[in-house]
């Protein structure tokens, strides 16, 4: 026992000598030197954007000008240039960094940046570097450079030039500011014919496209300087290669199990095209129903735009909606149908399939996945509004989590009621409110607002425009996958209109307004006017692919 | 001092004139003995490693019926500043099997592994002159000064080359002017087993087959458009289609979306030009297809 106390005290006492002479040994060995810490803040010139770490920042090519003059803070008061090194990078967001020259990368060796951007639309991460010569250390600030250009994203007008093709853009700058250009086909010595259509069809992976139409052919703008040419013909989209390829329809549906480009050619044969076999051609039309009995189909193609969930019961119902003239039908091509088939709902019924004789005016896909039509009785003019969306349930869900359940289409019958007001009997052009339960229609050089939600209330008259066509009358959804901001949003919730004022020369009488739309059938508000375009036929709004 | 070297180098000179004199005389043995003949053991840029050559029909597109193949008959000795003549013979009944084609049968199991068939083995019979080839002549000259001579053979795609393959033989025949003094050995095993030695290079075994493989991704990509595979199908399919066979057989040549447009454009045209497989059955296209 006595033993022990005294090998107890000895440890305890070597281990206390050991851990104080540690602790005195290591006094003294650590340099601890305060280093020069750099930030940047503020903006030298009020008039020139502060540089915030971590913001994205939206330029237009060939435009803007990549400008900023952040200000130096530094813990040593250090402020004089010469005692940095400056550099700006910019590096696209999907590249490759090893394919990267560390070189092409750097844009600007200087502490304030001015340049004119002239990168390729797409998103950049950037860092503003600043090195301590001294010091040897690096201080980086990272930011975002989003670089949008006026051929890839903008309100597209098709005018009708004295026969020439000509497209001019609206392109929104910011919530306020637009640039607009004129004639983007100008220069180019292939002339396309005169103006008929221009479709735009969004699809994931970058595969969005614009279609134009005219009376010679058909053609898919180009994606970096939008020419129309031979070379991005639709024919060449065709296994059998057409002479010529006029097209009524374009759609591509998004969220389908088997998503389908369909068309409809000036023949009324609709062909398809498998989106999701790569390499797919057009083959041969699909203009019978069950393969046997031929029809003639409405010139309009309904898919479900619905991308609000990820749930596999808004996504995998079917691809295609289509309207039997012929036989005043709603037909449907399935996920596993290469042909056209009567169509049958599941849930409640609103309506019955076939119509009775009911002629559609229009189809439209809105980003709430229900696709809206307006079919007319030809015998007494009578115009009822019919929702439609494709919806997939689960059909039995699997023993084990890690099995996919087995889905079925769920076609749902999503509204019904008659539409009542002055000339509705022959409007020819209605849309329909995104959010709200609105639809308008023209009629006599005037809008009317129907409300969907009070079916027993006439339209009510809206907008009138004396003197000016209505060319087109539309609300565009804004379906795709891109963090729009805010006030990009809200565009799909204005009323866009394109008039013609036909006492004015062709190249300078068409105007696009767009209108604020607001909730209980409150009166509606210009938002912006835009005036000077040729003869409007059709607009589209181009989406960014990113 | 100066003179002894001059001398010297004299000397060296007259030294060195005199043996290249000399060994240009006596030191450079030519070739003094007989000539012979024998095929080219280089056949196509590449070495023969048989007597055989196959000519295979099955890469090139159907309406491709026929082409020549050159055969080169090299000399051994010395050129001769005369034409020398030899002949060929051509010998077409060289198969165990004869000409008959037999008829085509079932897969069997295969014993070793019942539950895997050993597939149909294309038979090789007796080639047909006029039909299969056509040899413009049996006599060729080795013309003066030259050591080689080509000697064409045309060669044929009869209709039935699928179900059988044809071979025929080419013989030199040795004379007083050209004999057979040089050959590669090839052995050749009897029923028991033993060997024994021919001499390959003075013969060649022309074998016309219609070879043309299933492509890789048939199975999985190309038989749900293109049903069960068949030769005659998948070369139909090309001919019709304009496809290079080459690409054909390419795993990643061929897009999915181009392929489903074969088979539809395939289903109409069966529809329009009816095709039978060689069991008689009608040809078709795959289930995705034949709507």
């Amino acid at each position: 026992m006595k033993f022990n106390n005294i090998f107890n005290v000895f440890i305890l006492t070597s281990l206390f000598a050991a851990v104080a002479a540690g602790c005195s040994d290591d006094l003294g060995n650590y340099g601890y030197v305060p280093v020069n810490e750099v930030s940047v803040g503020g903006s030298e010139s009020d008039d020139i954007q502060e540089l915030v770490s971590g913001k994205t920042y939206q330029v237009v090519a060939h435009v803007d000008h990549l400008k900023f003059s952040p200000v130096l803070s530094s813990t040593f008061d250090i402020t004089d240039d010469s005692k940095y090194e400056f550099e700006w990078r910019v590096v696209p967001r999907n590249a490759e960094t090893e394919d990267l020259d560390p070189e092409d990368i750097v844009v600007c060796r200087e502490r304030c940046i001015d340049i004119p951007v002239t990168l390729p639309a797409t998103t950049y991460n950037c860092f503003f570097n600043v090195k301590d010569i001294e010091s040897g250390i690096t201080w980086s600030t990272p930011f975002y450079l989003q670089v949008r250009s006026l051929t890839g994203e903008g309100w597209f007008v098709l005018c009708d030039d004295h026969g020439w093709s000509r497209i001019d853009v609206i392109f929104n700058k910011d919530a306020n500011e637009d640039i607009i250009a004129r004639d983007m086909l100008a220069g180019q010595e292939f002339d396309p014919g005169k103006p008929e259509h221009l479709f735009f069809n969004y699809y994931r992976y970058g595969q969005e496209i614009a279609v134009l139409v005219t009376d010679k052919d058909s053609y898919i703008l180009d994606g970096e300087d939008l020419h129309a040419g031979e070379d991005n013909r639709l024919v060449w989209n065709f296994g059998v290669v057409p002479d010529k390829m006029r097209i009524k329809s374009s759609a591509k549906s998004l969220y389908a199990l088997r998503n389908l480009w369909t068309i409809i050619d000036e023949n009324d044969d609709i062909y398809t095209l498998d989106l999701k076999a790569s390499g797919s051609l057009f083959e041969y039309p699909v203009t019978k129903i069950n393969g046997t009995q031929p029809f003639t189909p409405a010139p309009f193609i309904g898919v479900n735009l619905n991308n609000n969930s990820w749930k596999e019961e808004m996504e995998n119902g079917n691809p295609i909606l289509l309207y039997d003239e012929t036989n005043s039908q709603f037909l449907v091509i399935t996920n596993t149908s290469n042909y056209p088939q009567v169509m049958e709902f599941n849930g409640t019924r609103l309506f019955d399939n076939p119509t009775g004789g009911r002629k559609m005016v229009c189809m439209e896909n809105t980003h709430s996945g229900v696709i809206k039509s307006v079919l007319r009785d030809p015998s007494n003019g009578e115009t009822y509004y019919y929702g439609i969306s494709f919806h997939a349930e689960t059909k039995e869900h699997p023993i084990y989590w890690w099995l996919d359940p087995e889905i079925i289409p769920y076609n749902r019958q999503a509204g019904y009621c008659k539409i009542i007001g002055p000339g509705v009997e022959r409007a020819e052009k209605f849309t329909f409110h995104g959010m709200f339960p609105y639809v308008f229609y023209t009629a006599d050089h005037k809008i009317y607002q129907f409300n969907l939600g009070e079916p027993d209330k006439p339209a009510v008259e809206v907008l009138s425009f004396p003197g000016e066509e209505v060319a087109e009358m539309k609300f565009v959804p804004f379906v795709g996958w891109i963090a729009y901001q805010d006030w990009e949003r809200a565009r799909e919730y204005q009323l866009v209109v394109a008039t013609n004022d036909m006492s004015l020369d062709e190249s300078t009488r068409g105007t696009m307004r767009f209108y604020d739309v607001p909730n209980l059938m409150q009166p509606l508000t210009l938002h912006k006017e835009v005036n000077g375009f040729g003869h409007i036929k059709e607009f589209i709004y181009k989406e960014r692919h990113n | 001092m100066n003179n002894i070297f001059r001398k010297m180098s004299l000397g060296m000179v007259i030294g060195t004139a005199v043996t290249a004199v000399t060994g240009c005389s006596e030191g450079l043995e030519t070739y003094k003995g007989e000539s012979g003949i024998y095929f080219d053991t280089i056949y196509k840029g590449a070495e023969t490693l048989s007597d055989t050559i196959s000519v295979s029909w099955g890469m090139k597109k159907s309406s491709e019926t026929s082409q020549i193949i050159e055969l080169n008959v090299k000399l051994i000795g010395n050129t001769a500043p005369v034409d020398r003549a030899f002949d060929i013979r051509v010998e077409t009944a060289i198969m165990p099997g004869g000409s008959e084609i037999p008829p085509v049968t079932e897969p069997e199991p295969d014993p070793e592994n019942p539950s895997e068939t050993t597939g149909t083995k294309i038979p090789t019979l007796d080639a047909s002159e006029g039909v299969d080839f056509i040899m413009p002549a049996t006599t060729y000259v080795l013309p003066a000064g030259e050591a080689e001579v080509s000697v064409p053979v045309t060669v044929l795609r009869s209709g039935t080359l699928h179900l059988a393959k044809r071979a025929f033989k080419l013989t030199l025949l040795e004379n007083e002017n050209l004999k057979f003094l040089y050959s590669r050995s090839m052995p050749q095993y009897d029923e028991e087993g033993n060997v024994t030695y021919y001499p390959m290079d003075l013969q060649r075994v022309i074998v016309l087959d219609e070879e043309f493989p299933i492509p890789a991704w048939w199975s999985v990509r190309g038989e749900p458009y293109f049903g069960e595979w068949s030769q005659k199908k998948a070369s139909l399919i090309c001919d019709v289609m304009d496809i290079d066979r080459e690409k054909w057989l390419d795993m990643s040549a061929l897009s999915d979306g181009y392929l489903k447009f074969c088979g539809r454009y395939m289903h109409n045209y069966l529809q329009e030009n009816p095709h039978y497989e060689d069991d008689g059955s009608l040809m078709v296209m795959g289930e995705k297809s034949s709507y």
